[in-house]
């Protein structure tokens, strides 16, 4: 049982501010999914929590603990991108991660290389990206770590190994295993994923229980005539953005949907709905949010 | 993170391999042609002869080979046993003291050749000598021939921290050890490649002097002194490397590769003649003072004064390697465990 502790994170590339002032808690035993546009700052983040890049300020700590070498013992982690040595095999691969981990079950990495068609006398130059992904995800879920750390676990793999790995991330956590997952593919996070955090321009912009998440944001959606003046709503803290096409008026609430559909059918809109939000709406109404504020 | 290396190594070690037999081969159909074209393998003792000598030749119960030559015109009788087995021989000469001063039988030319006098007398003019002789391969050679070997392997390791660097960190530096004990062992691994390159080098030499002779190894006042020197000296030249590219990510291969031009023109603008000018001699103090930190500069194996084995130099040559290799080594691994994935 692992608790990732991130605080105040701060990475700068010269003058680029990769990730600023992030905060993140991961309970022990939780699927944790990072979302973000590309160069959010995802990767930095993971790469500075494992100390592959150096920090500028803030902490990191799990269960409490910094970061020490012993900690890779209970660490997997599989980059984005395909970190595996092209001239060697699959099976040196195992070999090698055998010899580096003492949890490193041979048995168990070889079945699910086989779950995923792998054949370990292949040398890694000639598998796809889905099947390098594979492979690297086969070697860290057969250390059975505490903590995994993934970054885009499912990148290259077709649907139906894309489903597999979901399946090995939810198996991990039941296990004990606290999983830490980011993805394009929202949809994969929402299957996947009890609480998920978004970061935009290096910045955390929204975190939460999807749960939660969903229960409170909605969409008060609305038919209103020309003259509709969106000024009292636009402004108000319950609403994250309004979006007015032609007659059609959608607020982005983030609290009270209830009330904002009062508010507006009083206001003479018709057709007032409230309309529950997928966890793909919420990324685009945090980032569309986000994009709205000034550069920092 | 080693094992990644130690199949490098192993990778090294069959490449080395292939060439070395292919080097024996050549060496076998090389003495097998020897053979067939009669070319007499057996050495002169150049005793001179006059016309009238007889030679004789026969096999001793016990496999010896014997030649007797007598020359009643010199007034000299030589019984020479070859031993086929270690190809040693014994030579038990009577003559005219001037003819066997004259002979190679006290003094043969060749350095490899070894002779130990058993007895000797001197009877007026006339002399008794007992000697044996044999070929002896100075062990040092076998290091000098193996630090070709040693070099271009030294230069291959060279770039494990570059490989390392060019998108492997993320499975070098999140292992559960210290980045400098993943540096040391990958190091340990490659200097591991690189003796034992030098190992597989000396068996191919020894097998190779074997098909010409039997390999007697001997051991000299210098031995150890070159031996140090061809030892050390690959792996300091492999230190400088992984110097040059522990932060590389990229190119590492070509850094590597030019350190060889580099090295040498350091090298040779140390030592050539450029002149008494100022500039000249300036610009030869700035590549006197670079080049001390040139392994190459100090694997030189003829270092001579006078004729005579220079045992200070090679000393002092060991001294600078050790120091460079251990200095190399650590900045490297202080630069290597900065670099960030």
């Amino acid at each position: 049982m692992s608790t990732v502790s991130i605080a105040h994170l701060r990475k700068t590339y010269g003058q680029f501010v990769a990730v600023d002032d992030l905060s993140l808690d991961i309970p022990s035993g939780c699927v944790f999914g990072l979302l973000g546009p590309n160069g959010s700052g995802k990767t930095t983040t993971f790469k500075c929590a494992l100390g592959l890049a150096r920090r500028d300020a803030g902490d990191i700590r799990y269960d409490n603990v910094s970061l020490v070498p012993q900690t890779f013992e209970r660490i997997a982690y599989v980059p984005e991108k395909s970190v595996l040595f092209e001239g060697i095999t699959v099976a040196e691969h195992m070999e090698l991660t055998r010899r580096s981990f003492a949890r490193f079950d041979v048995k168990r990495c070889a079945e699910l290389l086989a779950g995923f068609g792998i054949d370990p006398r292949k040398r890694v130059r000639v598998l796809s990206k889905g099947m390098k992904t594979a492979t690297a995800v086969a070697l860290a879920f057969a250390r059975t770590p505490d903590i995994m750390i993934l970054d885009e676990p499912t990148s290259g793999l077709d649907p139906i190994n894309q489903r597999v790995v979901l399946n090995l991330i939810v198996e991990a956590s039941a296990n004990g295993t606290t999983v830490v997952f980011s993805s394009h593919q929202i949809g994969q996070v929402e299957r996947a994923a009890e609480r998920i955090a978004i970061i935009d321009r290096g910045t955390l912009i929204l975190e939460g229980a999807v749960d939660d998440l969903k229960a409170r944001r909605k969409i008060v959606e609305g038919v209103v005539d020309e003259h509709f003046s969106v000024d009292g709503f636009a402004g108000d803290a319950r609403v994250a953005y309004v979006e007015h096409n032609g007659r059609i008026i959608r607020l982005h609430a983030i609290s009270n949907a209830d009330d904002l559909a009062a508010e507006l059918s009083a206001r003479g809109a018709i057709g007032v709905r409230v309309l529950d939000l997928g966890l793909e709406d919420i990324f685009f109404q945090s980032v569309s949010t986000a994009a709205s504020r000034p550069e920092a | 993170m080693y094992y990644f290396e130690w199949l490098r190594v192993r990778r090294v070690f069959i490449v080395v391999g292939i060439v070395l037999a292919v080097l024996l081969a050549l060496n076998v159909w090389a003495r097998i042609r020897v053979n067939e074209t009669g070319m007499n393998t057996n050495w002169s003792t150049n005793i001179p002869l006059s016309e009238r000598a007889t030679q004789t030749e026969h096999k001793l119960a016990n496999g010896i080979n014997e030649t007797i030559i007598d020359d009643p015109s010199n007034g000299l009788h030589a019984v020479i046993d070859t031993n086929p087995s270690d190809w040693s021989r014994s030579i038990d000469v009577t003559g005219p003291k001037n003819v066997i001063a004259q002979s190679e039988v006290l003094h043969p030319q060749e350095s490899i050749i070894a002779i130990h006098v058993v007895s000797q007398s001197t009877n007026g003019a006339t002399q008794h000598v007992v000697v044996t002789q044999r070929i002896e391969t100075p062990i040092e050679y076998l290091f000098v021939a193996t630090m070709l070997f040693a070099l271009i392997t030294a230069t291959i390791f060279g770039t494990a921290f570059g490989i390392q660097n060019s998108g492997h960190l993320e499975i070098a530096f999140t292992v559960p050890a210290r980045r400098e004990e993943t540096a040391l062992r990958l190091i340990g691994m490659d200097l591991l490649g690189i003796l034992g390159t030098d190992a597989l080098v000396i068996i191919a030499a020894v097998l190779a002097v074997a098909t010409w002779t039997f390999p007697h190894l001997a051991w000299t006042s210098q031995s150890l002194l070159m031996i140090g020197v061809a030892l050390l000296g690959p792996i300091a030249w492999y230190a400088m490397l992984l110097v040059a590219t522990a932060s590389l990510r990229r190119g590492f291969g070509v850094a590597v590769g030019l350190a060889w031009p580099v090295a040498i023109f350091v090298l040779v603008m140390a030592h050539v003649n450029l002149g008494t000018s100022n500039l000249a001699q300036s610009i030869q103090t700035i590549f006197g003072a670079i080049n001390v930190l040139n392994p190459l500069e100090h694997m030189n194996l003829g270092r001579t004064d006078n004729g005579i084995v220079d045992t200070t130099g090679y000393g002092a040559s060991i001294v600078w390697l050790c120091g460079l290799a251990i200095a190399y080594l650590a900045l490297a691994i202080a630069q290597w465990r900065r670099v960030e994935a």
